[in-house]
């Protein structure tokens, strides 16, 4: 009995050590854990009903699809599953991870850097934000292994158990990071999406011809038709995109491989990048309908016609004119580069971003014959996630920013309505110009006036002019009285305080210092539409 | 592989349990793979040549010991005057046998160890005679734990040579003896008296050795990876960027070194003791409390204890160590310490270290009268100074002095570590030439020492983890035992302890594969 007893001590006791260990473990991990890949999926998971579509693909989908505004505008339920630097290696894991959470009728994947970069990852740290939510599984033990091929046992046990890393953020534990770690209520607004702000021209990128195509690999091939068999087999619709962006010739070349093997496979390429003037194609499809940018966005002459089924048909008959194409510039249907990149060479902004939602949603609308959902009460909370979460959250977002261009760019979302106030000093340049056309008639732009300090009489606020009046007029010819004007005599809303900036993007606060800069520029006062909310006074000096 | 990898964390509870599982007259056999298992996960390759010599020196030891047997022997069988002769002969060949066993043991030492460090003085000294030679380095990637397991079996030689122990007849014994995994890498050194018998006893599961053993890992590990890997990435990056770095600021970087070597070296020797320890095989104590050492010489009783008893063992004291006249007993002193700093490393830098240590205990020992005639103006005993006393806390005028002792000692260790951590001796001397010339006191301050590569958070955690060191070691220095005192409390604290010291290890400690954990920094010696 006795030794019983001390057999029974020791095994207990090594059994309270493991429990205890693992426990604190447990809560370690939750407490130092990089919350961003919770937060990605935090709402994937919870959602009861299926997607009417998934996105999967690199930066490029994640920054440029945004969930909310499809379904704001549309009533189609998505989310976006992209994640930063992912690969299709990574892609194709992600697919097999989240379709055991939710079968979705239509699955859309990315073609971006399917060959140009035949690698299966990118940067293990990157390789957290897609994997560390989905919990220790075969799926995820398979495609760390298939990922990392050849890479250090050190480098796979990182992504089997994220602890391994995160623990040494114990530093930046705080009492918001510990909020975080136990509430749910910190998640991804945008539904897995992730907006870009900030406004860049790229340089000008020849058009490669569709002929013209990259070798590609074996590795690569298989992983796109490894995609296109995993959603056959759950039964799930797939098809392919291309985003809009300034792709290099190698990337053309790698787009122009997949495109054929989209073919082979038949599966449908939602081209954004198609070439509206040069190449030739069939244009004999039957029951086709005209979808036209111009229809979307009114922004150009370029044309697109989609079957109803949604293979892009290209819709120029001339024979011979590769040789006119290879002196094309590259361009998209659906964005325009000096307005709606954030960087020069492949992301878009949120305005960008929300061009692309809008033509996608059009696109799903009549291709795929998504009925419209928003008034649907079991989709109420779809409703609730756009008002209560994902507009405050934009509104915020355009609070925070102090760049001019910016600012112009996000305004111009159709939940905004815009005042723009310039002074004599405001030198628009063709960038600005396009990103107040954006707007369309949201905006009104006017005179930023200077009061009469003398006598201290105010003098009017502003000249206000409808949209069409103010951009035939330019705003340099506004009319400005007095001269050598300070911003203090300038007005601001009643009750308002203006945030100023200068030129730079440098934030100069609620009271900068007269001694620097003096010179007010122009001042954009933003509204929401429906409440009249002010969301953002900015007021610019030179 | 090594101890702070997730290799070694599945590997040695597999090993651990099955030991304890198969049939007794297996455990060795079992102990032996699994022992090359974890040196070939380094290099197989060099799994070989850690087997072909431990042939060459087990044939080595069979000879030297058939030849002492046969000395042991032959007077009974044999005439007096038959003895003699017939002894000189057998001891004139054993010496030869030894001598040409301890030339290969310790030539291929060299080989691996030196070669280049030879070639690249030879072609300077050549160079400053205006012969130019072009002498490219040699590839050679030396074995890890090299001077380790050839230390440990050329003490075995000499010591069968020395008819202390006889020769081990049974090649799996032998062959565990010498690469046993534990302590292959980066020791302790074992003694073949002490070790050799534990592996001829069959090892039982004993919970307490195991428990013990487990506590002692897991304070190697906190040493290691809390303290030691976190205080490197500092000390790291002051001595790579010495030359923009105040000179105050490679002071501070030099102390935390001292404690950084001191967490990385003595974790591995516990976690060895320990992994030892719950496979029922006891290895001897490497590190004893060595910064309360009240002088260089009692600094050298409790640092890398395995090294200096072998040196003491095999070189001091063949020399004539302290039994001869004074000159030669400072002669004896500079060779051994000469000795121990190439042995760690074939640079000037850990030659001029070694020397160091040699003249502090030269000079220690030529200052000794004036040192006592102060102290005796203060009213200490003449005795006061003994090496072989230690005195305890007794009052505050002895705890005052043994106080200023421990501080002038931990100076002294701490100045030659600059050497030794140093890239090389040209680096030190720079570094020197920094503290003198740009010091900067002015503009040391908590904020630039948080810009060396630890912030605060960090840096505090590191002075607390030191203040635990403290403890342990102060509890140890007087006797006791943390370890046994955690056994000791009743049920649900003990395990609470040893629950929150492993999570206190995991969170705080630098391991996983971001941050790249560096090695133990004894595996390269």
């Amino acid at each position: 009995m006795g030794i019983n007893m001390k057999y029974f001590k020791r095994v207990l006791s090594v059994i309270l050590v493991v429990v205890l260990v693992f426990g604190g473990i447990f809560l370690a991990d939750k407490v130092t854990e990089r919350s961003v890949s919770r937060k990605k999926y935090s709402k994937f998971f919870s959602e009861q009903k299926e997607y009417d579509v998934l996105f999967y693909g690199s930066s490029h989908v994640l920054s440029g699809i945004q969930p909310m505004e499809i379904w704001d505008k549309y009533g189609i339920t998505s989310y976006n599953l992209a994640g930063h630097a992912a690969s299709l290696g990574m892609s194709y894991w992600v697919l097999r991870e989240s379709l055991q959470y939710h079968k979705p009728k239509l699955v859309v994947l990315d073609i971006y850097d399917m060959y140009a970069f035949d690698q299966p990852y990118m940067d293990v740290s990157f390789m957290h934000y897609s994997l560390d939510a989905y919990p220790m599984n075969r799926i995820k033990f398979e495609a760390v292994r298939d990922l990392l091929k050849g890479r250090s046992t050190g480098e796979m046990t990182e992504l089997f158990f994220p602890f391994s890393v995160y623990h040494s953020r114990w530093n930046e534990v705080n009492e918001q990071s510990l909020k975080e770690s136990f509430s749910d209520d910190y998640f991804n607004t945008n539904y897995g999406s992730e907006a870009r702000y900030g406004v860049a021209v790229p340089l000008d990128i020849d058009r490669v011809p569709v002929s013209d195509v990259t070798e590609g690999s074996v590795g690569a091939d298989d992983y796109i038709r490894g995609f296109v068999k995993i959603c056959e087999y759950a039964g799930v619709q797939v098809c392919f995109m291309r985003m809009p962006y300034p792709a290099s010739v190698e990337n053309q070349r790698a787009e122009n491989r997949v495109m054929k093997l989209a073919e082979e496979l038949g599966v449908e390429v939602i081209d954004m990048m198609y070439d509206v003037e040069g190449l030739s194609g069939d244009s004999t499809g039957i029951g086709k309908e005209q979808l036209t940018v111009d229809n979307l966005f009114g922004t150009g002459n370029e044309s697109v016609q989609v079957e109803s089924a949604g293979v892009i048909q290209r819709n120029t008959d001339s024979a011979g004119i590769e040789a006119e194409v290879n002196s094309r510039k590259l361009s998209s249907i659906v964005v325009d580069w000096d307005t709606d990149l954030v960087d020069p060479n492949a992301h878009l902004n949120a305005y960008g971003a929300y061009k692309v939602s809008m033509f996608m949603g059009e696109w799903l609308k009549r291709c795929y014959d998504f009925s419209d959902k928003r008034e649907d009460p079991e989709y109420a909370n779809w409703n609730e996630d756009f008002s209560k979460f994902y507009l405050p959250a934009l509104n915020m977002d355009l609070a925070l920013q102090s760049d001019f261009k910016t600012c112009l760019m996000l305004s111009a979302y159709p939940e905004y309505e815009t005042e723009l106030q310039v002074t004599e000093h405001y030198k628009p340049d063709e960038v600005c110009e396009k990103l107040i056309k954006e707007h369309g008639d949201l905006i009104t732009i006017g005179t930023f006036r200077k009061t009469n300090c003398e006598d201290g009489a105010e003098a009017e606020e502003t000249d206000s002019t409808e949209i069409g009046e103010a951009v035939s007029d330019k705003p340099e010819e506004a009319d400005v009285t007095g001269t050598g004007e300070t911003f203090e005599g300038f007005i601001l809303e009643p009750g308002q305080t203006a945030c100023f900036y200068d030129l730079d993007g440098q934030t100069l606060g609620t009271e900068p210092d007269a001694s620097t800069l003096t010179t007010p520029v122009a001042r954009i006062f933003v509204k929401l539409r429906d409440t009249g909310e002010v969301v953002a006074d900015k007021v610019f000096l030179q | 592989m090594v101890f702070n990898s997730l290799g070694f964390l599945v590997f040695f509870p597999i090993v651990l349990i099955i030991y304890y599982i198969v049939p007794k007259g297996v455990q060795n056999f079992w102990l032996l793979l699994s022992s090359y298992w974890f040196y070939m996960s380094w290099n197989p390759r060099y799994g070989l040549l850690l087997l072909i010599f431990t042939i060459f020196t087990y044939i080595c030891g069979l000879v030297l010991g058939k030849d002492s047997g046969a000395a042991r022997a032959n007077p009974g069988e044999i005439g007096v005057t038959e003895v003699g002769h017939g002894m000189k002969g057998v001891n004139s060949k054993r010496k030869r046998i030894l001598a040409f066993s301890l030339f290969v043991v310790f030539g291929l030492l060299a080989f691996f160890k030196y070669t280049n460090f030879l070639l690249d003085n030879v072609s300077g000294l050549l160079a400053r005679l205006s012969v130019n030679l072009s002498v490219n380095h040699l590839s050679i990637v030396m074995p890890v734990g090299i001077s380790f397991f050839l230390f440990q079996s050329a003490g075995y030689l000499i010591d069968v040579y020395r008819k202390e122990i006889p020769a081990e007849k049974n090649f799996i014994n032998y062959a565990l003896f010498v690469s046993f995994f534990p302590s292959i890498l980066s020791g302790p050194i074992g003694r073949a008296p002490a070790l050799l018998p534990q592996y001829l006893k069959p090892r039982s599961f004993d919970w307490d050795s195991v428990s013990e053993g487990f506590l002692l890992m897991l304070w190697g590990f906190f040493l290691k990876l809390v303290i030691a890997d976190r205080a490197a990435i500092l000390v790291n990056n002051v001595y790579a960027g010495y030359h923009n770095i105040y000179g105050s600021a490679i002071v501070a970087a030099t102390v935390i070194y001292g404690i950084e070597i001191y967490c990385d070296f003595c974790g591995y020797s516990t976690i060895a003791t320990g992994a030892a320890k719950m496979l029922g095989v006891r290895l001897m104590d490497n590190f004893n409390c060595p910064y309360f050492s009240v002088s260089v010489q009692d600094f050298w009783r409790r640092w890398h204890i395995s090294l200096s008893s072998w040196f003491r063992d095999y070189l001091y004291f063949p020399l004539g160590g302290s039994r001869c006249n004074i000159f030669r007993r400072y002669f004896n002193i500079m060779v051994v310490f000469i000795v121990s700093g190439l042995w760690h490393g074939s640079q000037w830098s850990y030659i001029v270290w070694g020397a160091l240590n040699g003249i502090y205990q030269i000079i220690g020992s030529l200052l000794l009268p004036i040192r006592i005639k102060v102290l005796g103006l203060f009213g200490f005993d003449k005795d006061v100074l003994d090496p072989n006393k230690n005195p305890a806390f007794i009052d505050f005028k002895m705890t005052l002095l043994k106080l200023i002792r421990i501080l002038i000692t931990f100076c002294l260790i701490d100045f030659a570590w600059l050497f030794f951590r140093a890239a090389g001796l040209r680096d030190a001397v720079m570094m020197l030439q920094q503290i003198r010339c740009n010091f900067g006191a002015s503009q040391f301050s908590l904020q630039y020492l948080y810009s060396l590569g630890l912030d605060m958070k960090n840096f505090l955690l590191l002075i607390f983890a030191t203040v635990i060191l403290f403890i342990g070691d102060f509890v140890k220095y007087r006797g006791g035992s943390v370890g046994k005192w955690v056994l000791q409390r009743p049920m649900i604290l003990r395990e609470l302890i040893i629950a929150l010291f492993i999570l206190f290890i995991l969170i705080f400690g630098i391991w996983g594969n971001a941050y790249n954990a560096s090695s133990f920094i004894y595996f390269q010696y």
